[in-house]
């Protein structure tokens, strides 16, 4: 029997087939894996099975009923829940309401009952928030049940969706992507809870990932899209060894231990031979370099405390990043790295300590100002402007020298790093795909000409693949003289591409050290990097 | 229960001083015109919670909120006069008034409630912008269709006939044009002040409530969870208008108000207005609407009564080019500006003045659920 069913499914987009002839079925009760390059359709198979599109052509059953024609609300109340690949919490509201939505649909007491405040609607209140509480506790997020939806961590906030998805009581879980921006071990526990959720409460779960250790740890079935095609279909271990997903999707297990440290340039992606004779990335035409040499401190944080409403985010957080470094901040969800990168371009409140970036004192600066003086960041999540062209994009990145020449200069370097971008400067920014969204975002924020780059999780959402481009793109830029602290939850890779790190635990720092011995470290190796 | 003795309670202090207002009001403020302003704001306040829960909870834009608030007039207008000339006319009675206000206040909010069902329902089908155009665009509609109609004349079909009887351009003053009968004293007003703010209160700490704001913030998410938005944002709607009209039937009956009911008292600077008090107040919040309802009424009042200050006219007299009635848009300008320059979110946000009861929450766990595997070894030392 089965759970979910797909025929010859198919949905385009102005010309563009997102997807097409799609068909599977979902044993009822099993973990189904949905994987695929970026833009490959997955999540418009998730939007196209809760009614956000109909299917052009094809059939959507669930057990005996076709949800092709519902409204995203019936399907829901037919007990088909699902996350979003990009959060969609009620922000203004606290956990616990989030979670509370879901039962409305199920709610006995009625608007009447409401206004009258009859005991019904006390009893239902009561029922309602215990339930609601205890599946926040699954998710360890009761101590957070008044606080609102948008203070949470993103890797929290992650959970409260499915906590939010599970209030449904579904026969059908959806999760896209529940595991972006979770390290080795968040990872690992977010394989036991989803065994745990099918056991308890006897679901069928599709899953949409990226990250190989949850797909190929859990599912059962897994189900390969590429530019909206079936292009293989079977056990992981089958997956794992198909050619046309290795060629399509998983490349030669990216971030292994066959490429050694300096090995990883690749020829191809050298830049093309007619630009090279300009240097790429050359400094800010207006601003003079920094002062600090090459090797010495650009930028030091110093005993750095923030806080969020009432709550320490950071305790002390002492870090250094020198001229022409890259270097790593690593650590769990909600540890606050994002915290430590949005506080030094000055977007959170310090209360305690200071950042000096080359000699002067962040404190008094706003943001603007910190991106004047040579920083930028690439946002966690990307943050890319989803309704401008990938030009206007990039021409919004360079707002502070806005000298068309440079503009143009610097648009042509960031082609260079990144080819797919050109091809599509006239595309929205929403229409790209994750991995291209990625590297706009980059790409904006080189833009900006800055003498250092903050990125906060560059391979977050993107495909094992393309991680692999991207890393070298970092590697890129760091040689054309740009200082790099980078954010990442793929600890082997940042650790493969960094100098130094730091690991992070709960607002201070835990260790830190040279990346290739920290590599070699036991507690992080456990922790981290699953070895 | 001491829960039910204590509601018990409140509701008796409550009726006890509406019942007071409606018999010491005139020696408590004993100038007709602050009496005037005080009771529209009440008026206003009335607006701003109904408007509030349209704007501020489900966070849709109305914009035409004033076409409602019409509607409700001149079906209060109608059924109070009516009503009064049945009851024999002459003065106007406090104990007639519960056989008159229960009706007109009815009437007005089911014909405002009818009519926003019907712009609510094409329009917040669709997504975005469409219902601040739609809205703004009946309220217009609403206005100009009474103002426009031609009067007296007999060559006239049934709707014209309906049209004329209200009076056009000049306003309705009752079927024998002496004035709508004014039933709505502190009383009502007041009364109908508190129960429209328990109304608010209870619908926004409801789950329809919680769904209301949960749309706001994500529509695709909370199809997600089952809601269905389209049925959500119309119901809010109509209660949104029911609100408007309810208001409009107080403000035309009000006592030491207006007698005639006119078309320009609807134009759409009183829907901007309304929405200045929600967003002044605070989008979302019961309190911030009360406050808000308040506040605009008075600081409109109250720049007026500067230009009769000495220094003001004295300065008017050195500069005969000032033109102080331009000036006073200017100020009211300046106040909402600078009040949004320091509390963005409104006087308010969406928090309240009153802190919520809360039940059934700590003791509501039942029984302890199962150890589950959440913590990983390296999370568990966090």
């Amino acid at each position: 029997m089965s759970a979910l069913e797909l025929k010859g499914v198919t949905k385009t987009f102005g010309g563009l087939k997102a997807v097409s002839d799609v068909t599977f079925s979902v044993p009822e009760g099993s973990i189904f894996g949905l994987i695929g390059p970026n833009g490959a359709g997955k999540t418009t198979v998730f939007n196209l099975v809760t009614g956000v599109y109909k299917p052009d052509v094809g059939s959507i059953h669930a057990g005996s009923v076709d949800v092709g024609p519902l409204a995203p609300s019936r399907i829901a109340r037919l007990g088909i829940a699902r996350t979003f690949q990009n959060i969609r919490l009620f922000g203004q509201l606290t956990v616990l309401e989030n979670v509370l939505v879901a039962c409305e649909n199920k709610r006995k007491a009625h608007l009447g009952a409401a206004l009258l405040r009859s005991p019904l609607f006390y009893r239902d209140e009561e029922d309602t928030s215990a339930k609601a509480l205890e599946l926040l506790k699954i998710f360890d997020l009761d101590k957070m049940a008044d606080e609102t939806s948008t203070s949470l961590s993103y890797g929290n906030q992650r959970r409260l969706e499915i906590a939010r998805a599970m209030m449904l009581s579904p026969k059908i879980l959806l999760l896209d992507e529940p595991a972006a921006g979770m390290n080795y071990g968040e990872a690992e526990g977010l394989k036991k809870q989803i065994r745990w959720l099918r056991e308890k409460f006897e679901i069928t779960v599709v899953l949409v990932e990226h990250n190989m250790q949850v797909v190929m740890g859990v599912c059962e079935d897994i189900h390969v899209l590429d530019h909206g095609e079936t292009i293989a279909h079977g056990t992981p271990e089958a997956i794992r060894k198909d050619p046309k997903v290795l060629a399509a999707y998983l490349g030669e297990e990216v971030g292994e231990d066959e490429q050694a440290e300096g090995g990883y340039r690749d020829p191809a992606h050298e830049a093309p031979k007619d630009e090279s004779d300009r240097p790429m990335l050359t400094a800010h035409p207006t601003r003079s370099p920094p002062a600090a040499k090459p090797g010495t401190p650009l930028l030091s944080v110093e005993d750095l405390a923030v806080s969020y409403g009432g709550i320490r985010a950071l305790k002390a957080v002492s870090l250094e990043v020198r001229r022409g470094e890259i270097v790593a901040m690593i650590g769990a969800n909600g540890a606050g790295k994002t915290t430590t990168l949005k506080t030094i371009v000055r977007l959170l409140a310090i209360a305690g300590g200071r950042i000096v970036y080359d000699g002067k004192d962040l404190e008094e600066l706003g943001t603007e100002d910190v991106i004047d003086a040579g920083i930028a960041l690439v946002p966690e999540g990307r943050a890319i402007f989803p309704d401008l062209t990938v030009r206007e994009n990039l021409e919004l990145g360079a707002y502070n020298h806005k000298n068309t020449t440079t503009i143009a200069e610097t648009i042509a370097d960031v082609v260079r790093l990144f080819p797919r971008l050109g091809e599509r400067m006239k595309q929205e920014g929403g229409t790209l795909s994750g991995g291209e969204q990625q590297m706009l975002a980059i790409g904006r924020a080189l833009m900006a000409r800055p003498a250092m780059l903050l990125l906060d999780e560059p391979s977050l959402g993107i495909a094992p693949r393309l991680v692999a481009d991207i890393f070298e793109a970092i590697a890129r830029i760091a040689e054309a003289g740009t200082t790099i602290l980078l954010v990442e939850q793929n600890t082997r890779l940042a650790l493969k591409y960094s100098a130094r790190a730091y690991v992070l635990r709960t607002g201070e720092i835990a260790m830190s050290g040279a990346s290739k011995e920290l590599a070699e470290n036991e507690e992080i190796r456990a922790a981290y990097l699953g070895g | 229960m001491p829960s039910v003795l204590r509601r018990l309670l409140v509701a008796a202090i409550l009726i006890g001083a509406v019942v007071g207002l409606e018999f010491g009001f005139e020696r408590i403020v004993p100038d007709a015109a602050w009496r005037q302003l005080a009771l529209f704001a009440m008026v206003n306040v009335i607006v701003a919670l109904s408007l509030n829960v349209i704007n501020g909870m489900a966070g849709q834009f109305s914009i035409g909120h004033a076409g409602f608030v019409g509607i409700g007039a001149y079906t209060g207008a109608m059924v109070a006069s009516e009503l009064h000339l049945k009851l024999g006319g002459g003065d106007v009675l406090f104990k007639n008034s519960f056989v008159v206000m229960p009706l007109a206040l009815l009437a007005a909010a089911g014909m405002a409630s009818l009519f926003g069902l019907v712009v609510g329902l094409p329009s917040l089908r669709l997504r975005g912008d469409y219902l601040a155009i739609v809205t703004l665009g009946f309220a217009e509609i609403f206005r100009l269709v009474i103002a426009t109609a031609q009067t007296g004349g007999t060559a006239q079909g049934p709707v014209g006939h309906f049209l004329a009887k209200l009076g056009g351009q000049n306003g309705y003053a009752g079927p024998d044009g002496t004035g709508v009968a004014q039933y709505a004293g502190p009383f009502w007003i007041f009364g109908t002040v508190v129960v429209c703010t328990l109304i608010a209160w209870r619908l926004k700490f409801s789950g329809w409530g919680r769904a209301l704001r949960a749309l706001r913030e994500d529509e695709i998410a909370t199809a997600a969870v089952g809601v269905d938005p389209t049925q959500y944002k119309v119901t809010s709607f109509v209660i949104a208008a029911a609100g408007a009209g309810i208001a409009g039937a107080l403000l035309a009956s009000m006592r030491d108000g207006n007698p005639t009911v006119q078309p320009d008292q609807f134009t759409f600077t009183y829907s901007f207005d309304a929405i200045t008090m929600v967003i002044l107040g605070g989008s979302g919040s019961v309190s911030g609407a009360i406050v808000g309802g308040v506040f605009v009424t008075f600081t409109v009042k109250m720049i007026e009564q500067l230009q009769g200050l000495e220094s003001v006219q004295a300065l008017r007299a050195e500069h005969p080019g000032l033109d102080l009635n331009a000036l006073r848009m200017v100020i009211y300008a300046a106040v909402l500006i600078g009040l949004m320059i320091l509390r963005p979110e409104g006087l308010f946000g969406e928090r309240e003045l009153f802190k919520r009861r809360s039940r059934g929450r700590g003791t509501a766990g039942g029984a302890a659920p199962e150890p589950v595997p959440v913590k990983t070894k390296t999370e568990a030392q966090e």
